[in-house]
Order: structure tokens, then sequence, then C-alpha cells
């Protein structure tokens, strides 16, 4: 098929990785001049930002997972750097290495004077305490690094051979990956995000962790995708309708997000029970107050909005330009669920900097990760069919 | 070969095709040759077909984004009028107007007028239901449910000459062409 073979050409994407590591490494040895000169305001900002392209790594394992399953057409050319994403979760296992060491900088719960003061808290340690938090950590990486090569090692095999037994293999996988997203973020989510706040606790903060990750991986690859779009070599595969599919699934998202944080805030402020309220009181007050309505108007109100008119989702450059809102707007919610633990609101050059320091070296290592292929995968069994669904001419 | 006059009262001619790209070809055809008034029949649905006979968007999402504000906000007045009005309750200390508490109901309500606007919109706008249609004269046209594919030129249509219409679809090599009388 000669719109397979035209993606044999460079899309272009290599040039951005030199400038992506170099952005990277300034930002992370100024993040690194913070860890030496303030090192309690620099761990915080680095567990925000790191926070923050996690669930972009960890959200393209959950949604590739869900995509081999499924096997929908909307998502067949969304395989690669939902694939590329999930990989780079090596490196993110060796980005976490400065939360790890520094954990006493950032959770109250390491210090052993502070929880032997509250009856609660005394009952928590046997979870809480920074030998066990340590072993989980490494048992969610070692999982999910397992997880996105297993894929990708069965995926090599199928283009190989394209044998049918290694397509059930891999979708056996990614059947047990589902389970096994859920339940590691869950955790992940409560061991290192809301455990900064000890004595709060929330059934509804997994979930909406896990749908947080969802929505930033499909908010990055549908980026990625519309910024393809306008590659000659990419430009007549990449059509409206892709990125209709894209954009409804990304509304989907977006209310999901919405759904569960707006039932956890609910339940909380009806029951208006002591133990739980003094999370949502932080986050109302002064400039907590305000990001708090950001959330909701930019999180929430204007992608729904906007995601519902056809016209936005049917053209690379508006649904590219949604997607980055959301992407901002998930930094924001990231802040929102972690900061306010520290106190007033605070935005320090440290989380600039790490912001782009992370950033910019996971960049490069997704970069990495999809060098040496298509970007369509072209020896999948259903491609040729997703490239021509999207092709369907759409009048008026 | 029976070309008549434009007879009085006749619906539009139809054309039978034995598979779905000979339909979807004449489809094409006939939207490029000019022809507005189309409507075509098939056993299942052919990918493409729709656009082919130039199917617009219809103004269905705009009544469902009416029906969904409109039952967004009489969720909220419903909660509002009854809690704050009419049966003002303390319930634990909270205020009357509890508004994080109505919004469970104005999501539903949201849903519910929305999906009804969908489903009744989508009835005032198509004609459904519909006890007569023209085309059911046409003898063949219950193979329209088995394994034959139609298109139909309608008389409304301004470009409309019935024997033009004919001689068109029959250079398009139907299995056959039958006038619609109403």
């Amino acid at each position: 098929m000669s719109s397979v073979q035209s993606t044999q050409e460079s899309t272009g994407i290599a040039r951005f990785q030199v400038p992506a590591l170099i952005i990277g490494v300034i930002g992370f040895a100024v993040t690194i001049f913070g860890f030496v000169s303030s090192i309690d305001a620099a761990m915080h900002a680095y567990l925000t930002s790191y926070l923050f392209w996690l669930q972009i790594v960890a959200g393209s394992l959950g949604v590739l997972c869900l995509q081999y399953v499924t096997g929908g057409e909307w998502g067949i050319l969304l395989r690669r750097p939902l694939g590329a994403a999930a990989r780079t979760m090596i490196i993110m296992a060796i980005l976490a290495i400065p939360v790890v060491i520094g954990a006493k900088h950032i959770y109250p719960w390491t210090n052993l004077e502070f929880m032997r003061e509250d009856a609660s808290l005394r009952l928590k340690q046997g979870y809480l305490n920074t030998n066990f938090w340590m072993i989980r950590t490494a048992a969610y990486f070692v999982i999910w690094i397992l997880w996105a090569w297993r894929i990708r090692i069965l995926s090599l095999k199928f283009y190989e051979d394209r044998s049918p037994y290694i397509d059930l293999r891999r979708r056996g996988w990614a059947a047990a990956g589902l389970p096994m997203i859920v339940l590691t973020l869950t955790f992940f989510s409560i061991d290192w995000m809301m455990s900064l706040e000890p004595k709060w606790y929330s059934t509804m903060y997994g979930i909406n962790f896990l749908i947080s990750a969802g929505l930033a991986a499909f908010a990055f690859c549908t980026f990625f995708l519309s910024r393809l779009a306008n590659v000659p070599a990419m430009s007549n595969i990449l059509k409206p309708l892709h990125f209709r599919d894209m954009g409804n699934l990304m509304l989907a998202f977006v209310m999901l997000w919405a759904y569960t944080a707006f039932s956890e805030f609910l339940l909380t402020w009806y029951g208006n029970i002591k133990e739980e309220i003094p999370h949502y009181m932080a986050r109302q007050e002064g400039a907590w107050g305000a990001v708090s309505l950001a959330l909701i108007v930019l999180h929430f109100f204007l992608p729904f909005f906007l995601l519902l008119i056809r016209d936005i989702k049917d053209r690379p450059a508006t649904i590219g330009a949604v997607a980055i809102v959301v992407l901002v707007m998930r930094y924001v919610g990231t802040l929102w669920s972690v900061a306010p633990a520290w106190g007033h609101f605070h935005y320090s050059l440290w989380d600039a900097a790490s912001l782009l320091g992370v950033g910019g070296i996971w960049l490069f290592f997704f970069i990495q990760q999809l060098k040496g292929q298509t970007i369509i995968p072209i020896h999948e069994t259903w491609v040729e069919e997703a490239i021509r669904e999207g092709a369907v001419k759409i009048n008026g | 070969m029976p070309i008549g006059k434009p007879l009085e009262g006749t619906y539009g001619v139809i054309a039978e095709f034995a598979d779905p790209q000979e339909l979807l070809n004449a489809a094409n055809a006939a939207r490029e040759a000019g022809y507005k008034e189309l409507d075509a029949y098939s056993p299942f649905p052919i990918h493409g077909l729709a656009e082919a006979i130039g199917f617009h968007r219809s103004r269905l999402s705009a009544v469902v984004l009416g029906g969904g504000i409109i039952g967004g906000f009489s969720g909220f007045f419903m909660c509002w009028y009854a809690n704050v009005i009419w049966y003002p309750l303390n319930i634990g200390g909270k205020p009357f107007n509890s508004w994080p508490a109505w919004i469970p109901i104005t999501f539903e309500c949201t849903i519910l007028f929305a999906a009804f606007a969908a489903v009744f919109g989508m009835l005032a706008l198509n004609g459904l239901p519909m006890p007569y249609h023209p085309v059911f004269n046409v003898p063949r046209f219950d193979q329209a449910s088995r394994d034959k594919f139609f298109l139909v030129i309608q008389a409304r249509d301004p470009k409309f000459d019935i024997d033009d219409v004919w001689k068109f679809l029959e250079s398009l090599g139907p299995r056959e062409v039958n006038d619609v009388p109403w």
C-alpha cells in the first residue's frame, strides 16, 4: 500500500532530541543546585514535576494495554507513541531516585516523632514506614517496566512471523495489564501523593489519579500526532476522523476526571468530618482557591465544550491546542494535589527547573524509543483499515 | 423500454444495483452529475454512502445541546427551589443553598433532557415514524432488506427531468430502473 510505504520517510522528530536533552540537563543541574541550597523547596518541586511526567508514562502503559485488549481502530495509530512512552519507564525509575533518597524532606510520616503523637497515625505505621514504602515503590517500577517491555518483545516477535499465537499472548499480557495498572497506580498514588497528608484519606483518590494518568497520556499522544499531521510523510495518513476519535476519547477522559474529582469533593463536603475536610479547606483559601477555580474552568469546562465541537476535533491544529491545554492543566492539577500539603501557594524557580529538567530528559528517551521504526505500526493486523477509516470524506 | 412522460405525482426514479460498490459508485456519479435530492437503500450500512449521497450534518446536535442546557438549568432550579424557597430545612448546619449537593441532580437532568432531545429531535428531523413511503410501490424494493442496493433520484430535485434521469441511471449499469409513483 502506497500510503504505508511513505511512512518510511523521515518525520523529523529526531531533530528535537538534542535540544530536549540540553534543556533537560540544564533544568536538572539547576534542580540539583536547589537540592544543595534549599533542599525542602527543591524536593517538593521535584516531586510535583516528576509526578506530572510519570502520569504520561504510566498512563501510556495503561492506554496501551487497553488498546491491545480492545484492538479498536481508534488506537492503532497511537500504539507506537504509547509504547515508546511506556518503555521510558526505565528512565522514570532512575529519575525517581532523588525522591526516594530525599523522602524525609517530603513525607511527614518519615518523621517517627510525628507519627507517635497521633493515635490514628500510630496505627498507620505498619504501612507508612520508609522501608515498606521503598519496597512498594521498587515493586511498582519493576512491574511497570516488565509489562512495557514484555509487550514490546512480543510485538517485535509478532512483526517477524505474524503468528496469531504471539498476538494472542500479547493480548493476554495486555488484558492482565489492566487490573495490574489499576492496582499499581492506585497504591502508587496513595504512597506517593495521598500520604503527604497522612491523616487524610479518600477512596476516590486512586481512581482519580488513574484517570488523570490516562488523560495525560492521551493528551500527549494526541498532541504528538497532531504535530506529525503537518509532516509531508504523514499528512496523507493522519486524517480528520482519526483526530475526531482521539478527541472523543480525550473528551471521555476529561469527563471521567471531572466526575471522580467532583465526587471526591462532594462526599467530603457533605460528610463534613473533621479528618477529611482539612484537605479541601487548604485548597479553598487564598491562591489555592484560585487554582481550584482554574481547575474547574480550564481542566473541565473549557476542554469539555471545545471537545464537543467537531470542527475542533477534526483539525490537527485545534485538537493539538486543546491537548496542550489539557496537559498544562494536568500539571496544575498535579501541583494542586500535592503542593498544598506544604502550605501556601508558592511557585519557585525549582518548580520550573525540575519541570523542564525531568521533561527534557524524558523527551530525549521518548524520542530515542521511537527511533528505528515507523510511527505507523505497519506490521499490525488492522493498520490499513485504521488508516482508511480516517480518510473518509466529510461533508458539511 | 418504457420511457414515459413525467407522470403527475412521480416520487422519483429508482435504480437497482447488485452490490454495494456499484451503489456507492452510482451515488457518487449522481452527486457529481449535479443531482442533490438523492436517497439510497441497502440491507446494511455502507461506509461512505451517506457522504456519497451528499448527506449533510443535521441540526440534531444543536437540538441535543439545547435539551442538555435546559435540563441542567431545570435540575438545578428544582433543587434550589425545593430547598431554599419551598421547604427550607437545616440539614447538619449546612446552608440552604447547598449547591455542591445539587450537582448530581443537575448532571443527571442534563443527560436525561439531552437524551430526550436526541430521541425526539431525531424523530422530528427524519420524519419517523413514516407509515407510508412511495418506494414500497416498487415491487422489487423488498429486496433492499435482502441483497439488493437501490438509488433514488427524487422528483423534487431541481435538475429532475424524468427522461434525463432514466437515461442517466441506465448509464450507470443498474440491474433495473423503475419509476416510483406516489
